[in-house]
């Protein structure tokens, strides 16, 4: 049962994510996880390889661009896997002055598919960026 | 007798560990890079009998800097094994960096290091 | 005919390197001649191969005895004699029809066709086959040259470096630390280094159960990453630690005396330190400018020819060979192509279809293992994965046997067909 929380924060009493299906739209994936409505924005760089030959430990950077200020910062970033099982990957949170906006790590991947960085700012605002990772199995590197 | 599980995987501690430069300048950006050896099971796994593998994850990671939560992570399934993470921060004054990584079931594993900040 | 065409292979200690080979001379006509530079896996099975094709066939290899780099952790876990993996040259010289010489290759004089051998005499050729295996790129990690590879060694390289790895695990107190360094790619075998720390588990467990395992890679992963990893766990919970080079910064330098091993943020200290380093072609690839600013030798994958020598064809780890890892099988499955294509060019016959294949064993514990098999597309620019099959997690243990009583079978098939 999927449960609208209120305007402000992204809430956690959300019933856990279902896979998407195959092309279905980000923004509509988001929509559905978040409630809310992410724009695609250039602030949000999300790097990860076009291909990789392994879903098992797949690299990812993300960044913002963001000054950190009080008055100009990004609250926190979800990373979203929508062919993955378990949808919701991990949800970083930074603070202004103290952290910057970028973090790298490893995710897994069950299958190729868009991942999704939804970045949610200090005035609400939804800001994302997808982009295509081609898992597979290639053999001995 | 029943031939041998392969894939119970016995209890053990884990180890975080953490690079942080030694020192940092004031008001600049330093580099933090933690990793943690966990199998961050899934739940999704079954064993040789087709039993589900119960989950079993670090969930959270955070990061504090002088008694305040300067970064964290909720950690789901889908971060790899061996959770790494890479993050930045800024200090301006000298003090102590304090990490946690929560795992299901309630354990805690800690490091603290001390920062100099000039 | 047979007379003078099998070489008796003359094996006394006292002798003197070997003779000169005169070019073969029988009833009137000359056979065109090859040389086999090397006598690992691709060496002996390009020489083997191709000896049945009305060609003198010589191959040069100056170890009288190959240790097996493939199945050399089991010997470093106990589970192996040496002798076990170990070959000589006689069967190939007496069974097939070509010649032994174990002496050193100096030098290749490709104008004028001949190799340099170190005894001063000079072989001729017609065609010119290469496998001189992997150099270590030393220089590339501070402090760890040749003579430090004396001290910590690398074991990359079976026989001497082996044993000498093996009598240092023997000697570690219980509790101390084995440090292993993984390299980048390419390298020799990559499930090798990770194989090396579930065999040194397995020892260390029965003999030595504090003892710690770390594997400080120069990558961020690896291939068969997570069997490897669910191995550890079932098998050796709490033993074996690795860390990435996202995470250390990759090894910087080695510091022999003090057994430590120097990171961009961290010194590791271990009772045992086993580095591997980066690699590249062997040294006479390098030498007569058959390999490229990569270190590895480029070829034309339908007959392994090099790429920048025509004339001269490079097999097993040495080359580039497209998506084929640098293993054993592989090796003796480019050999095999490259000899027919040498006997179809020099018998004016049709160049053969390529089939090229590999087959690779990881042994994480007696009882269990993982294989992968994969075919290969091979065209005249490329080689590319054509079907992979690999292990997967989740296997019963009863598949996981089965998968290591096949290992066995196939190294014994195989080194009987690369050796016998």
């Amino acid at each position: 049962m999927l449960v609208l929380a209120g305007a402000g924060s992204l809430s956690t009493a959300l019933a856990p994510p279902v896979a998407a299906v195959a092309d279905e739209d980000p923004v509509d994936v988001v929509r559905r996880l978040t409630g809310k409505t992410a724009v695609e924005s250039e602030r949000v760089h999300l790097a990860m390889p076009p291909k990789f030959p392994t879903g098992y430990t797949v690299p990812l950077s993300l960044t913002v661009d963001t000054p950190m200020t009080a008055a100009d910062h990004v609250r926190h970033v979800r990373i979203f896997a929508p062919l993955n099982p378990i949808v919701e990957v991990v949800n970083f949170h930074f603070a202004p002055g103290r952290s910057e906006a970028r973090v790298s790590t490893r995710i897994r991947l069950a299958k190729p598919q868009f991942v999704l960085a939804v970045a949610e700012m200090n005035d609400g605002a939804l800001l994302m960026a997808k982009t295509w990772v081609a898992v597979a199995t290639d053999g001995c590197a | 007798m029943a031939a041998p599980d392969n894939h119970t995987q016995p209890a053990f501690t884990p180890v975080p560990r953490v690079q942080v430069p030694a020192s940092a300048v004031k008001g600049e950006a330093f580099q933090v890079r933690t990793i943690i050896s966990h199998p961050m099971e899934t739940g999704l796994r079954k064993d040789s009998m087709g039993a589900i593998i119960p989950r079993k994850i670090i969930n959270k990671f955070i990061c504090r800097y002088g008694g305040t939560e300067v970064f964290s992570a909720e950690l789901h399934e889908a971060m790899a094994a061996n959770p790494f993470l890479e993050f930045y921060l800024r200090a301006d004054e000298s003090g102590k960096l304090e990490f946690e990584w929560h795992e299901d079931g309630g354990a805690v594993f800690m490091l603290e290091y001390d920062l100099a900040v000039a | 005919m047979t007379a003078w065409t099998r070489r008796r292979f003359a094996a006394h200690a006292g002798a003197a390197s070997l003779t000169v080979l005169s070019p073969h001379v029988t009833c009137g006509q000359s056979q065109p001649r090859v040389v086999v530079i090397g006598g690992g896996v691709a060496g002996a099975t390009a020489a083997k191969h191709l000896a049945t094709n009305a060609l003198a066939v010589t191959m040069i290899e100056p170890k009288r005895r190959y240790t097996t780099c493939f199945f050399s952790n089991l010997y470093l876990a106990g589970l192996r004699s040496l002798e076990s993996i170990s070959y000589e040259y006689e069967a190939l010289a007496q069974r097939h029809d070509l010649t032994v010489v174990h002496e050193s290759a100096t030098a290749i004089d490709a104008a004028a066709k001949i190799v340099h051998l170190q005894g001063g005499s000079k072989l001729p050729y017609d065609r010119l086959v290469v496998a001189p295996g992997i150099a270590f790129d030393y220089g590339a990690i501070d402090g760890y040259d040749e003579a430090a590879a004396e001290i910590v060694p690398h074991a990359w390289t079976a026989g001497a470096q082996t044993t000498l790895l093996r009598q240092q695990l023997e000697s570690m107190d219980d509790g101390g630390v084995f440090i292993i360094g993984a390299p980048p790619n390419p390298y020799r075998c990559p499930p090798a280094p990770y194989e090396r720390a579930c065999l040194a588990a397995y020892y260390f467990k029965q003999f030595k159960p504090r003892a710690k395992i770390l594997v400080l890679d120069a990558k961020d992963s690896y291939f068969e990453q997570d069997l490897i990893e669910d191995a550890w766990r079932t098998h050796y919970p709490g033993m074996i630690d690795w860390l990435p080079a996202e995470f250390t910064g990759g090894i910087k330098a080695v510091d022999v005396k003090g057994r430590a091993v120097v990171t961009n943020g961290e010194t590791f200290k271990g009772a045992v330190v086993n580095v591997i380093p980066p690699q590249k072609a062997g040294r006479l690839a390098q030498q007569a400018g058959l390999a490229d600013r990569s270190g590895w030798c480029p070829i034309h994958p339908l007959s392994f020819e090099s790429a920048l020598e025509p004339g001269i064809h490079v097999l097993g780890d040495a080359a580039r060979a497209g998506a084929m890892p640098k293993s054993a099988s592989a090796a003796s499955s480019q050999a095999k192509l490259c000899a027919a294509a040498i006997a179809a060019a020099l018998n004016g016959k049709a160049p053969p279809a390529p089939h090229l294949s590999n087959t690779c064993f990881t042994v994480l514990s007696p009882g269990d293992a993982v294989s992968d098999s994969i075919t290969f597309e091979t065209s005249a620019d490329t080689i590319a994965v054509a079907n992979i099959v690999v292990s997967r997690l989740g296997e019963s243990a009863e598949m996981r046997r089965g998968t290591a009583q096949e290992a066995n079978r196939w190294y014994s098939v195989f080194t009987r067909d690369v050796f016998g």
